[in-house]
């Protein structure tokens, strides 16, 4: 189980990822694709809340991804919606 | 020295009829006990037989809940007689008709238990176990589990529940919430003509939900009711007429969605319940089971639990 910024408890679930956010009590669920991508937020957040910014400069110069495809853009949409994921 | 108890079928009506107005007849549902009371409704005989093998205790010190059936006022127990459900004093339902006594109690009894209960995670599932092996049988009203449980029951597994899984989040655990199996309209015959042990009690017709009967907890499942089980399966099963068997398995993710949303008290518990249902989800092999008949979903089942993989975790 990780916790981001002790709101978001993060429990991996196979090869996808479960969310429980503590202000509103939803529970989310994430598809592998976008739990990639969570991972890597949660290795950056170090407690704080990561930007979308720092974000996809990671994506593209440590993981040599396009962070303007738009599955990529599905992905932080969601993270941001749920969160995970500061403008 | 093993200590013979008696039991409600081995005790006289009069006997159990005068604990039943005294207020000294007890129940042990495993997570709950109820101390009831009732007078005037003459539902002795039906609750005999469908509690036929529950311990009959006189002096039990606690109880979780008191519940009180009657007949109501005078006029009442004169014109289209009724019965009143009360819990702790309190009549949180409109009166049944007199003959469906049993039908209140026991939906009354489920009623309380799902909104005081919440120190547990609380599923819509049947719960069964083969030794401390349990599974989850998760499902919305009118899937069947009711019917599938009773006849793992009448198959050699114990009964924990046909309605709840009791998920107690500090252990991880299940816990029985033993009751008769109500079985509706057609899976009444359908059990009755599965085993010879099957025994039900009367059919009340034409209730709120149809044709009625209840089905009474085995005596093997009545002895262990306070031995909790370990989760150890997740079927999400689906009666489909005429269907061959058929098994799909579900990702880890998929079962904690389907075991969330057939919670009645998941969203109440926040993180508690995340984390319970996370941690069966993790750790139980889930699969949605359809199925036609009943002996080909008992032998599956039974293979499932007795697998290597499951056997060793």
């Amino acid at each position: 189980m990780i916790r981001t910024e002790n709101r978001l408890i993060l429990r991996r679930l196979g090869d996808a990822m479960v969310i429980f956010d503590s202000e509103s009590w939803e529970s989310h669920l994430l598809p592998p694709s976008a739990t990639i991508i969570a991972d890597i937020i949660a290795e950056l957040s170090d407690d704080a809340p990561v930007s979308s910014t720092v974000l996809k400069q990671v994506l593209r110069n440590d993981y040599e991804l396009d962070p303007n495809s738009s599955a990529i853009t599905d992905f932080l949409g969601m993270l941001r919606e749920i969160g995970m994921l500061n403008e | 020295m093993s200590i013979k108890y008696q039991t409600f079928d081995t005790i006289s009506r009069s006997e159990f009829s005068s604990a039943l107005q005294t207020s000294s007849l007890n129940l042990d549902y495993g997570a709950c006990r109820v101390k009831v009371m009732a007078g005037g409704i003459r539902f002795e005989e039906s609750f005999k037989v469908v509690y036929r093998a529950f311990r009959f205790t006189e002096d039990e010190p606690f109880s979780d809940f008191h519940v009180r059936l009657h007949p109501g006022s005078l006029a009442r127990r004169l014109i289209r007689p009724t019965v009143h459900f009360a819990i702790d004093g309190v009549h949180p339902f409109d009166p049944f008709p007199l003959s469906d006594a049993l039908p209140m109690y026991e939906w009354g009894i489920n009623w309380s238990f799902a909104q005081r209960f919440n120190q547990y995670v609380l599923l819509h599932a049947g719960t069964l176990a083969l030794g401390d092996r349990a599974v989850i049988m998760a499902a919305t009203p009118g899937s069947g589990k009711s019917t599938l449980s009773a006849a793992l029951m009448l198959r050699g597994f114990r009964l924990l529940s046909d309605e709840f899984g009791v998920l107690d989040p500090e252990t991880g655990n299940l816990l029985p919430m033993l009751k008769p199996v109500a079985l509706k309209n057609r899976s009444i015959d359908v059990i009755r003509s599965f085993s010879d042990d099957a025994w039900l009690g009367p059919t009340f017709k034409a209730t709120r939900k149809g044709d009625v009967a209840h089905l009474a907890p085995d005596e093997a499942s009545v002895s262990a009711v306070r031995q909790p089980a370990k989760p150890a399966l997740v079927i999400f099963p689906k009666y489909d007429l005429g269907a061959e068997l058929s098994l799909k398995p579900q990702a880890p993710e998929q079962a904690f969605a389907r075991l969330a949303f057939n919670s009645f008290n998941y969203a109440l518990l926040g993180p508690i319940s995340f984390a319970a249902v996370a941690d069966v989800a993790a750790s139980c092999p889930a699969y949605e089971l359809r199925y036609s008949r009943l002996e080909d979903a008992v032998r599956c089942l039974q293979d499932l639990l007795f697998e290597p993989s499951l056997t060793n975790a």
